[in-house]
This record gives structure tokens, C-alpha cells and sequence, in this order.
């Protein structure tokens, strides 16, 4: 029988309302793990001290024949921006971003549908990098677990929570999902209310889950999908899981597959063109169609994404650059913060004109298709020291590199998954699928697809210790 | 600190109130980024308006 750990959120939460399983024997079990195994790994920053009661309740509420929410007993870790009533919430940092102790949207909902806080991982500073350092890689502690998800992507990989949140305004959802080996999903901007999470570029951040699995990353999206009074971004309609159920039992025939062959193919390392390329021709020998094009206004994205973050996280942080707080900030953060004043309100709207232009190319694409799949990086975790990459003979920060095939989908809103497709030198490859706004059926349709496919999500041997 | 009084003083263009010497690391800093914005101002973006438009709240329906 495969361990209580090792299990997913849907076979979790059916054990809990059989009676088969209990929630403070899971709460019992990943909390243990975490003394055990989180000591190198750091993936968490705090442990919820209501968690053992919470369950408790949990349990009294199956054994008096309640009735009980999808996720019910079944301990869910937090990103430590979000904020939650009984946990402080930091945002990675020592300057303290003024949250009160009160539930934020997204788990509220996840608490109504009976999910246990277990406790709130690490990410980095503000949300702003790639690494979330000190946090290492399950696969290789001497890699970055990627970030800013970073703790939930390493938590999950190396079975210390079933499934995490975490938030993503250029990737870091994806980022860390890719480079940990667990699925990530990044679903339409509106989806899911973001009131209570600390921000970071408002028309950018996007909430979401990382989990194991693909019906995993469903299950919390749809349970965290609907109406958010708080966020004036929030669409309101919510995701049915049982669309998504019925999506992802279609299989990849007749499926529209795109292949942006320009940008998103582009110096990638062998290992993540192999791995991907072998998953693009096995979904199309399963019966998916795949139809090949190019965007050129993608070469110069990288600026409107620069330009929009940047200006935004300066506004954010604006007080703390007037009272000098941004200098207890990290080195690195700190820079990123005070650079965004040198973006220029001119640049900042050729950004956003550049946004609409690229919105309208991607609807003509999905016309044709349902889903585009590339990489969802281009390379794979990369050494902790390392500040930048090689990649087929040409060097870029690690700043311009890991983010360059996610941060389209940010600018554009549309649902974008990760989904670990195979190994490259001994590290997990994550294969992105983006669909139209809203389409998040299709685009878990195609990632069940892969997954199926390319075996399910692998386990790092620190897992199994 | 830097003169705030003379208005091409470069702290007070981009309204930091930084050291020199900081204020010249962050500018250094930025040429990366300020490489990739202007490739991406170089583009032509026709009669594009920005993604963000202002629409008048507490509309009556």
C-alpha cells in the first residue's frame, strides 16, 4: 500500500471520509517528516500549532456523520504570503509587510473545504527571485529549489505536504514545480481571488497550487476559484472540478497542440529540448494533432515584463524606499526594489501597449489550437553560488534566463501548468501547457495527457529516507 | 546624500535617496534591464492602447 506521504490529495481525502484513514494520524505523519527530513531542506517556516487540533475536529466531524468538504482532514501547506488567522505571515523577509493575523481569500476557501493549515513555507524575499534561499533542492541539495514557491515546490517534491500554495507574477508557481519535479498550476488571471496575499505586481500575481499530481492541482484550483469582494481583478466565476474530471479523462486524442517554435525552443539545454521534445512526439503519437508557429514580438517581451514588475513592486514598496526599510532588506531584493524607480512612467505604458498587442497574436493562435506546450525552463536547478548561466554558448543572468519561458502567460493572464515530463542529468524537466482564458479544462486535459504518458510525478531519494 | 536642490541631480530624477556611490550601483545594475526595455520600445506598436485602460467605477446598471 502506498504510505499516507506518499499518497495524493484526492486519495488522502477519500481515506479521511471512509474512515480508512484519519486527519491527525496525517497531520501525525507530515509533521514528523518535516522534523526529519526539513532540517536540510528548510522548505517551511513555521508549523501551524492549531494543526493537531484542527484535525482532531476534522475527525469528530466524519465520526458524527457530517457532511464534509473535498479536502476534508487533508493538511495543505501555505506560502508565507498568504495571510492565514492563525500563523503570522512574513513574505520571506525581516521587514515586516503589516499582515493581520485573519484568513486570506484562497484559504478561507480551502479551509471551508475542510483542508487543515499544516504550516507556511519558505519563498523568496517579497516574492522577488528566483531562488528562496536558504532552501535547497530535494533532487540536489547543492541546487536552488527555484522560486519565489521555492519552499512549497521542495516541500511537496519531498513528501512533507500532499499539496502547497503558492503565488506566481512571472513563474513562481512554475519555476519552482519544474525544478522540484511536481506539477504547478498558474490558472487565468481572476480565477482565483488574491485579497489577503501580500502583493507584489498587481496585474501580474496569480495564485495557485503545487501539488503531485495533475487532478491535485485541479481539485485545489477549483475549490480556490470564485468570487473575492476583496480583489476588483477577481472574474467571480468559478472552475467546476467535474468539467475538469471529464477534460482529463478525454485523453490527448484530437487534442490541438501549439508549438511556438521561436522563443520558447530557444537556447534551451539539450537535456530540456530532448525531454520535451520526446513528450511533444509522444502526445502526438497518442493522437493529438500538433500545429507549429511563431510569435516574433516574443523577442522583446522580456522588457514589458521588466518594466511592468519593477514599476509595480517599487510602488508597493514605496513607504519602505522613503523610510530606507528596503535596506534590511536582502542585497538582492533590495536592488530589484530601488532599480523600479528607474523605470519610467513612458516605459511602463509601452509595456502595457505591448501587452495588448501580444494578447491579440495569442488569440489568433488559439483559434487554431487548444493548447500551446514548450519547456517551462530553459535549463534545469541550477547550483546555489551559480548567478549565471551557459546555455548553448550563451551566457545570460540567472535573472534574464529562468524566467523567460514563463513570464509570457503572466503578461497575458492565460492558465499555464507545469507537469514533470522526465529527467535530464539526474533533475526533473517540467513541460508547460498554457490554454485560452479560462480553458483550464484543456489545458489539465493535456497535462493528465502527459502525465499518463511521461510516468507521474518522480520522487527525489530524500523522500524516501 | 546627494543635492536635491539641482534638478538633474541624479537622485533626485528617480526620487532615491541614495548615497552616490549606491545610487551608481543601482544604476549599473539596471543597464540590463534598461537594455531589454528599450528592444522592447524599439517595437512597433501601431495604434495599440496599453492593456491597463481606466474604466469609471460605481457605474449605475
Amino acid at each position: 500500500m502506498t504510505p499516507a506521504w506518499a499518497q495524493s490529495v484526492t486519495e488522502l481525502a477519500a481515506g479521511v471520509r471512509s474512515g480508512t484513514q484519519t486527519s491527525a494520524a496525517l497531520v501525525d505523519t507530515f509533521t514528523s517528516r518535516i522534523e526529519a527530513l526539513d532540517g536540510t531542506l528548510t522548505s517551511f517556516v513555521a508549523l501551524n500549532p492549531k494543526a493537531a487540533y484542527d484535525a482532531a475536529a476534522a475527525d469528530d466531524a466524519v465520526a458524527a456523520g457530517a457532511s464534509v468538504g473535498p479536502l476534508h482532514g487533508v493538511p495543505i501547506a501555505i506560502k508565507d504570503n498568504y495571510a492565514t488567522a492563525d500563523l503570522p505571515t512574513r513574505a520571506g523577509s525581516v521587514v515586516d509587510p503589516g499582515v493581520p493575523l485573519s484568513d486570506s481569500n484562497a484559504v478561507s476557501k480551502l479551509r471551508a473545504a475542510g483542508a487543515v493549515v499544516l504550516g507556511k513555507t519558505r519563498m523568496h524575499e517579497y516574492a522577488w527571485g528566483m531562488e528562496t534561499p536558504p532552501c535547497r533542492n530535494p533532487f540536489d541539495t547543492e541546487r536552488v529549489p527555484g522560486g519565489s514557491s521555492g519552499g512549497s515546490g521542495a516541500a511537496v517534491a519531498a513528501g512533507l505536504a500532499p499539496a502547497a500554495l503558492g503565488s506566481d507574477t512571472g513563474g513562481s508557481i512554475r519555476m519552482p514545480a519544474s525544478l522540484c519535479g511536481t506539477v504547478g498550476l498558474k490558472p487565468t488571471f481572476g480565477l482565483i481571488g488574491r485579497s489577503g496575499i501580500v502583493p507584489h505586481s498587481w496585474s501580474l500575481d496569480h495564485a495557485g497550487p503545487l501539488t503531485m499530481s495533475v487532478a491535485d492541482a485541479a481539485l485545489l484550483t477549483a475549490v480556490m476559484s470564485g468570487p473575492d469582494p476583496d480583489d476588483p481583478a477577481t472574474d467571480g466565476r468559478p472552475l467546476s472540478y467535474a468539467a475538469c474530471e471529464t477534460a482529463m479523462a478525454m485523453g490527448p486524442k484530437g487534442l490541438r497542440i501549439g508549438v511556438c517554435r521561436n522563443h520558447f525552443f530557444e537556447t534551451i539545454t539539450d537535456g530540456v529540448a530532448e525531454t520535451v521534445e520526446a513528450t511533444i512526439d509522444a502526445l502526438a503519437a497518442a493522437g493529438a494533432t500538433v500545429h507549429e508557429f511563431n510569435v516574433p514580438e516574443l523577442s522583446v517581451g522580456l522588457g514589458a515584463i521588466f518594466a511592468i514588475e519593477l514599476a509595480s513592486s517599487a510602488a508597493y514598496h514605496d513607504e519602505r524606499l522613503r523610510t530606507g526599510k528596503v535596506a534590511s532588506f536582502e542585497d538582492d531584493v533590495r536592488l530589484l526594489v530601488e532599480m523600479g524607480r528607474f523605470v519610467s512612467a513612458a516605459d511602463y505604458l509601452q509595456a502595457e501597449r505591448y501587452r495588448r498587442l501580444l494578447g491579440e497574436r495569442f488569440a489568433e493562435v488559439f483559434e487554431e489550437v487548444d493548447v500551446v506546450v514548450s519547456p517551462t525552463m530553459p535549463l534545469t536547478a541550477w547550483r546555489t553560488d551559480e548567478r549565471s548561466v551557459e546555455i548553448q554558448g550563451v551566457s545570460e543572468s540567472i535573472l534574464a534566463a529562468a524566467w523567460r519561458l514563463t513570464y509570457p502567460f503572466n503578461l497575458l493572464g492565460l492558465p499555464a501548468l507545469s507537469v514533470p515530463c522526465g529527467m535530464a542529468e539526474g533533475l526533473p524537466v517540467g513541460v508547460q501547457i498554457a490554454g485560452a482564458p479560462f480553458d483550464e479544462p484543456a489545458v489539465l486535459r493535456a497535462g493528465a495527457a502527459v502525465e499518463s504518458l511521461m510516468g507521474p510525478a518522480p520522487r527525489p531519494q530524500i523522500a524516501h529516507i | 546624500m546627494s543635492d536635491t536642490n539641482t534638478p538633474l541631480d541624479p537622485a533626485t530624477l528617480v526620487s532615491l535617496d541614495l548615497p552616490p556611490e549606491r545610487l551608481a550601483d543601482v544604476a549599473a545594475a539596471f543597464a540590463e534591464i534598461r537594455a531589454a526595455i528599450d528592444a522592447m520600445r524599439a517595437l512597433d506598436l501601431g495604434e495599440t492602447h496599453p492593456a491597463v485602460v481606466y474604466k469609471p467605477i460605481g457605474e449605475r446598471r
